[in-house]
């Protein structure tokens, strides 16, 4: 499994993610455990910002 | 032969998304992932070339949107418009599954307390379940035990919901053996289904339900089989209860999620959705 890095917009901290994450993906931070969206993907890092809340519509 | 080309719509990716990219791409498709946040749905000089689209949002009112419009556009979309405008609507969908002959529990929809009081006296009283028309992973549900609870239920929906709140709808409550059935019907096929195990009257996996194999006998699959066709054709996660008087059906998810029946049971889900997509393009467009 090759990792890929990025930094959480909450809390800063410095986070591993799995080569394997796709753009739109929902991730949480292992420090300060907010969701996070990715927003970009490239060579080494992938970029996040706030994941959205739930909103009433969601589900299946 | 050129290959399958499907555009997969979404709002985030799930793993379910990540195990749909993957099978599309094990038989060979063109699988692009498109965010519909990210687009203007505009049909001036519209173009596509995907042969279906499949509508994955975890948004409901955002899929019902890109669906209408590649549809209108000339493009197959899995599900279609019309089935996704009944399975987005309990009452709809209650609707249709009792016009079809399919078992479901009683319900009723009302916009005020003295109906709903009437109501609940003729579902057979106490408790009955109120949820909301429109809304999925088992959220805001309530079992409304008695009539203090309706009232104050009630109240707080006429005060703090918006409209849509306003339409209240009951269903009987039904008493469940700890577990309720969700079966995928793909196509008119059972491919597959999980017992949803809980110790809670809510057995939503998105609630803490478990998922366990649930082997599929001749009446579960005819109750599937029945309700689906009911709502046309497409890919279904059909949730049922066990009851004394046999199998019913109790609501149907038409952007089923799917990971864990594809876990736990190993049949894969993702595979044969992305063969359903292949067969509706192919048809449409005789390839």
């Amino acid at each position: 499994m090759i990792l890929m890095h990025t930094q959480c917009s909450i809390c800063d901290a410095r986070i591993n993610v799995e080569e394997s994450v796709e753009v739109a993906e929902i991730i949480s931070c292992t420090e300060c455990k907010n969701k996070l969206e990715v927003t970009g993907k490239s060579a080494d890092t992938v970029t996040v910002k706030e994941a959205p809340k739930v909103e009433e519509d969601w589900g299946e | 032969m050129r290959k399958i080309n499907i555009g997969l719509l979404h709002t985030t990716i799930r793993g379910d998304e990540k195990l749909l990219i993957s099978a599309a791409q094990k038989r060979g498709c063109v699988i692009d992932v498109v965010d519909v946040r990210e687009q203007i749905f505009d049909p001036t000089d519209f173009s596509s070339t995907y042969d279906a689209v499949l509508e994955r949002c975890v948004s409901t009112v955002k899929g019902t949107h890109a669906v209408e419009f590649y549809e209108s556009m000339g493009v197959i979309a899995v599900n279609s418009l019309k089935v996704s405008r009944i399975c987005e609507n309990k009452f709809t969908t209650s609707l249709v599954l009792v016009n079809h002959h399919v078992s479901t529990p009683r319900f009723a929809l009302v916009f005020a307390e003295a109906q709903a009081k009437e109501a609940i006296e003729e579902l057979g009283g106490y408790p009955v379940v109120i949820k909301p028309i429109s809304g999925s992973w088992g959220r805001l549900l309530a079992r409304v035990n008695d009539e203090d609870a309706l009232e104050a239920l009630i109240e707080q929906k006429m005060m703090l919901g918006g409209p849509h709140h306003q339409a209240i709808y009951l269903q009987k409550y039904v008493e469940k053996p700890g577990r309720d059935i969700r079966i995928n019907v793909i196509g008119g096929r059972v491919v597959a289904a999980i017992y949803r195990m809980s110790d809670h009257w809510i057995t939503n996996t998105a609630r803490g339900a478990q998922a366990q194999p649930c082997s599929v006998d001749a009446d579960l699959e005819k109750i599937a089989q029945k309700a689906a066709a009911a709502i046309g054709e497409g890919i279904f996660g059909i949730d049922v209860f066990e009851t004394k008087e046999g199998y019913v059906v109790n609501e149907i998810n038409h952007t089923t999620e799917f990971k864990n029946v594809q876990r736990v049971t190993g049949i894969d889900v993702a595979g044969a959705m992305i063969d359903y997509c292949i067969s509706r393009a192919k048809k449409s467009k005789r390839l």
